[in-house]
């Protein structure tokens, strides 16, 4: 009984277990199986030799409907070769069916040949969440080997923003590990944000007419164009109360007020995103305290609460973005439409800006006084540290490391020096020696740009700047004068300044000119001359007045 | 006769005769510039200062009787409106490329050759004349049902002399071209690189003379791309017999960034530490071309979660229906389905070519046609797509003998049809692996490269469950919207993919 038991088991275990793939799916073939070796093709008469395990040699015929195969793809007689192991089934002495198996490395792809395209939604440290067109969105990781190319440039991947388009490559068919990214350069930056009354559309053209049409510059709208025709992009997605609108639609709305995300698209203005005011405009700037993205609201510090939906044009780091890369203590403008306390918002524009893009990049910007450069290695002493939008002091001292690749600045001769030069001269000393109170020598002052604990740059001067006075600035390049009293300067527009005692980002209705000549300027992890600051350009910078002291490119 | 004189851009292109390479949505020449029907401009920099030139480009192609070889003849007249002092650029270029069929691969190989050059360059006192133009360039075209693929190099050097004997500049090129034509776009962008080198003598006021040497570097790309699309369009009125239509239209459009790396000059001379490095966006766009299409009036669909794709299928003609019921829920057999992607693709030339044929066949008094399939007659209506199918490779029977052209469509069978159209079956991974969707197993295995091909470029999805349901009978709206899919592909996705992937993100 137990026998019968175990083979009954044994046999529902097999039957059980799938087919192996040498056999199509779903389909069984008839006849008597054949294992072996083809001796011989003959491809005019349609038979082949095969030699089977056993040493026995026949010739079959091969059936004109016979299924053929090689490794689990359909192929035909003339893709067998002499020598091809194979399996077969047979009818009398017709084959009716054949595979064989050639490929070396199964399912293997060649690298970089998997490819997605998409948004970044989310960054956490080596995890990238991907929204793509669709909407769908999938989780994949960074290595240390994983390479990032920006406007066809090798950069760090701490360049990368939430909302920057992006290209993965995969090397592998499963594998969720990045080897490639490719980061869409500044054309992924909103150029612009509008506002107007909606005109005529040419959808055959894909082109806008607005009127009376303003543009928010230096922290509120400015008046821009009385007409103005715009690209729509092909991408374009156009909301009216929180709802898409298919575009053949937007000829009902003709003499309404919408806003306008605008991209550039090889020198013209592209719109990206369209918002249809509904009722009445409010608009607000200040600090989102609280946001609820499951209720779509926010709060902002004044206790406005404001609901926000699919249609609201979010933008942070000067990039579409979607609610949930809005982090509750954001600065924003707001522009909201509704009346009385149900407001929604049509337009959140982030301010913030900070050193790291994200907390891939572990970037800081030290300030201190040289209490000891050696080879390779220098210590600042009661060091501040820029955190958060402010300097920091430390009563300690701070261990920091240098390299061949450091950018080390000499701000009293203006000029570079090299590594030798940092540690021989007389740059860090022992105060209290009487060899320094004999030559009156003091430690020099530094800014120093760090990666972690590496100097990525480091600006040397003898005298300690008065932090207290400086101010962290936001802006956009919009234009650099060589002024033949001051030397070069850059002028910001749509400026914000951090205040320490409101805790957020001020907006400057004037821009802002400072001196550059003497900063060190920082684009994408390397130092840049400022003849390499473009119009457009967005800058994080400390500045004390009309000295700029340290401008980033981000 | 103003007219006459400001006739910039004059494209006289032998439409019939067109290759691939000069179809509509490929660039002129190879200097980075863009045009429109009026003007074209592109950026100069020999005198190591951008200086955008526009004005009158005359294009002229032509083709030899044999067909194999093509005749391109570009004429620039460009001035730099820009500048106080006098400019003028005159270019005459005449390439022939050379065609090398292989239908054994159903591709085919273009060498392209300079056989005639000119071009002088006037700028304030300074006369530029090209004294030597080497070129060569050469591409391989993947000819495939629903597309062609192609892709090129180039190589060149152009010399010349400054006021005689004054200096010299030599701009080596090297670059690349990638492209694709179907029926409903083409799309060519080029990323060429410029190595300049110049050597000259500035004479100053005095008498004295100085030596200027410099090097720069420039990257060019651009893109030319004309797409169609589908637009509908309401009408106006109530009392008509018509609701509204679509609207093909044909929109064109040129894409240029140059990227440059050159010494700031002063006088003539350069500056040894400073460089000037930025980019210039040109674009250009044609006026769209409208068409109006048929008008749909199918009583069963309105509402249906397909109506706009059926009836925007219907609009292209793609089916041949009773004009008042599409019955969007009745299966799509395989015969519908091979008709309507051969025709949703205007896969006709070669239909055309089987008439003309059959024709002088039976002027002949050959031997009848003979059906490859025992179920598919020659006099069936559908006959000459399942043909032109099965020699394109887009479709093959369920057996040797036996198409089944009744027999309902399955989801694996359409997919395979529109990735064979595609060529893209090579794309999948060496054989051996899974597919990522839930009910891989039931994938059958001459299904399985297109499933995994349509889920990489997106034209299928995994359901709620992620399952491909390779199995399941389309119904004739799933089908439609599978096609439509299909045409955004050729149409907008491809563009995206060759235009925008390249030029944003190089």
């Amino acid at each position: 009984m137990k026998r019968l038991v175990i083979i009954f088991l044994t046999l529902a275990v097999l039957t059980a277990i799938p087919l192996s793939s040498g056999k199509a799916v779903g389909k069984t073939y008839p006849g008597l199986p054949l294992e072996g070796y083809i001796k011989e093709i003959n491809l005019t008469d349609q038979w082949v030799s095969v030699e089977e395990y056993s040493g026995r040699v026949r010739r079959w015929s091969l059936s004109h409907n016979a299924v053929i195969m090689i490794d689990d793809t359909p192929a035909e007689p003339k893709d067998f070769k002499p020598g091809m192991e194979i399996y077969a089934h047979y009818i009398r002495n017709n084959i009716t069916y054949m595979e064989s198996w050639s490929t070396e490395n199964l399912g293997y792809i060649s690298p970089g040949t998997k490819v997605r395209s998409g948004t970044v939604k989310k960054i956490d440290r080596d995890q990238l969440i991907i929204r793509y067109p669709t909407g769908k969105e999938e989780t994949y990781f960074t290595s240390p080997a994983t390479l990032a190319v920006k406007n066809g440039v090798s950069v760090p991947l701490s360049t990368l923003y939430e909302g920057d388009s992006v290209r993965l490559y995969f090397d592998e068919k499963d594998s969720p590990i990045i080897s490639r990214v490719k980061i869409q350069g500044d054309s992924v930056k909103i150029k612009g944000l509008y506002k107007g009354q909606l005109d005529v559309t040419k959808i055959a053209d894909g082109v806008l007419g607005m009127k009376n049409v303003e543009v928010f510059q230096d922290g509120a709208w400015r008046e821009f164009k009385s007409v103005l025709r715009m690209d729509l992009s092909r991408d374009l997605s156009i909301f009216f109360n929180g709802q898409a609108q298919p575009s053949g639609n937007i000829k009902y709305f003709r003499g309404r007020t919408v806003y306008l995300a605008v991209k550039d698209f090889f020198g013209r203005d592209q719109v990206e995103k369209m918002v249809i005011k509904n009722q009445y405009e409010t608009t607000f700037s200040d600090k989102i305290e609280e946001i609820n993205w499951y209720g779509e609201a926010f709060e902002l510090k004044n206790k406005q609460n404001i609901g926000f939906n699919e249609g609201t044009i979010f933008i942070k780091n000067h990039r579409l973005v979607d609610a949930y890369s809005v982090n509750p203590g954001s600065d924003a403008f707001v522009v909201t439409d509704g009346r009385g306390k149900q407001m929604s918002a049509d337009v959140v524009y982030i301010y913030d800006e900070d050193i790291n893009n994200s907390n891939i990049g572990q970037y800081y910007l030290y300030s201190g006084q040289l209490d000891m450069v050696v080879q390779n290695r220098v210590t600042l002493t009661d060091f501040f540290l820029l955190n958060r939008n402010e300097w920091e002091s430390f009563d300690d001292d701070k261990e920091l490391y240098y390299d061949n690749d450091t950018y080390i600045f000499d701000l009293e001769e203006m000029n570079r020096i090299t590594p030798e030069q940092f540690y021989t001269e007389h740059y860090a000393v022992d105060e209290d020696s009487s060899y320094a109170r004999h030559d009156k020598l003091k430690s020099w002052h530094v800014y120093a740009y760090t990666d972690g604990d590496r100097i990525v740059a480091i600006a040397l001067k003898k005298d300690m700047d008065s932090l207290l006075r400086q101010r962290i600035t936001l802006g956009t390049v919009d234009k650099l004068e060589e002024d033949p009293y001051v030397g070069m300067t850059v002028s910001l527009r749509d400026a914000q300044d951090w205040s320490r005692r409101n805790d957020k980002w001020m907006p400057k209705t004037v821009p802002v000119r400072m001196r550059v000549e003497k900063a060190l300027l920082i684009k994408d992890d390397k130092v840049i001359s400022w003849d390499e600051l473009k119009p457009g350009d967005n800058i994080y910078s400390v500045r004390d007045d009309f000295e700029g002291k340290f401008l980033m490119v981000k | 006769m103003i007219m006459g004189k400001r006739m910039m851009a004059l494209i006289i292109a032998l439409a019939m005769f067109m290759s691939p390479l000069h179809a509509l949505g490929a660039p002129s020449g190879f200097d980075g510039g863009v045009n429109n029907e009026y003007e074209y401009e592109e950026i100069v920099f020999i005198t190591g200062k951008p200086m955008k030139f526009s004005g009158e480009l005359d294009v002229k192609v032509s083709e030899s009787k044999s067909g194999d070889t093509e005749t391109v003849k570009y004429k620039y007249n460009l001035t730099n409106k820009d500048e106080t002092i006098k400019t003028k650029l005159t270019r005459q270029i005449t390439l022939v490329t050379e065609y090398t069929e292989r239908d054994d691969k159903g591709q085919a190989t273009a060498q392209t050759t300079l056989t005639r050059y000119s071009e002088k360059i006037d700028i304030g006192k300074d006369k530029y004349v090209l004294e030597d133009f080497q070129f060569s360039k050469s591409d391989v075209i993947d000819r495939r049902p629903a597309a062609d693929f192609y892709s090129g190099n180039l190589e060149g050097r152009k010399y010349y002399k400054l006021n005689r004997d004054e200096g010299e500049v030599i701009i080596s090129i090297s670059g690349g071209n990638v492209g694709y034509e179907n029926f409903w776009g083409s799309t060519e962008t080029q990323i060429i690189d410029y190595y300049i080198i110049s050597d000259r003598v500035v004479t100053y006021e005095d008498g004295e003379n100085e030596k200027s040497c410099w090097e720069g570097t420039v990257r060019a790309q651009v893109s030319d791309s004309m797409t169609k699309k589908l637009i509908y369009g309401e009408n106006e009125a109530n009392f008509s017999s018509f609701d509204g239509g679509y609207i093909r239209t044909t929109n064109r459009e040129m894409v240029s960034r140059y990227e440059y790396d050159l010494p700031r000059m002063k006088d003539n001379i350069p500056d040894e530490r400073r460089r000037l490095k930025d980019r210039i966006n040109l674009s250009a766009k044609m006026v769209p071309r409208v068409e109006r299409l048929v008008v749909p009036k199918f009583r069963d669909v309105r509402g249906h979660w397909a109506e706009e794709y059926i009836t925007k299928l219907y609009s292209l003609d793609v089916f041949d229906e009773s004009p008042n019921f599409f019955t969007p829920e009745i299966a799509m057999t395989r015969a519908e389905f091979t008709k309507g992607v051969i025709r949703a693709c205007d896969i006709r030339s070669s239909l055309e070519d089987d008439k003309k044929t059959s024709r002088s066949r039976s002027r002949r008094k050959e031997l009848p046609e003979e059906s490859p399939f025992k179920d598919v007659k020659v006099e069936d209506i559908d006959y000459r797509y399942i043909k032109q199918g099965l020699e394109k490779s887009i479709v093959a029977g369920v057996s040797k003998d036996f198409f089944k052209p009744n027999d309902p469509l399955t989801r694996a069978q359409a997919i395979t049809i529109l990735i064979r159209a595609l060529g893209f079956g090579s794309k999948a991974p060496n054989p051996g692996y899974y597919t990522s969707f839930s009910d891989d197993d039931k994938i059958p295995f001459w299904a399985r490269d297109s499933v995994y091909v349509a889920r990489e470029i997106g034209i299928i999805e995994g359901d709620s469950y992620n399952r491909a349901s390779p199995g399941k009978i389309m119904t004739r709206a799933e089908a439609s919207a599978m096609l439509v899919r299909f045409l955004e592909f050729l149409e907008k996705d491809l563009q995206r993919d060759y235009r925008e992937n390249i030029m944003l993100y190089n």
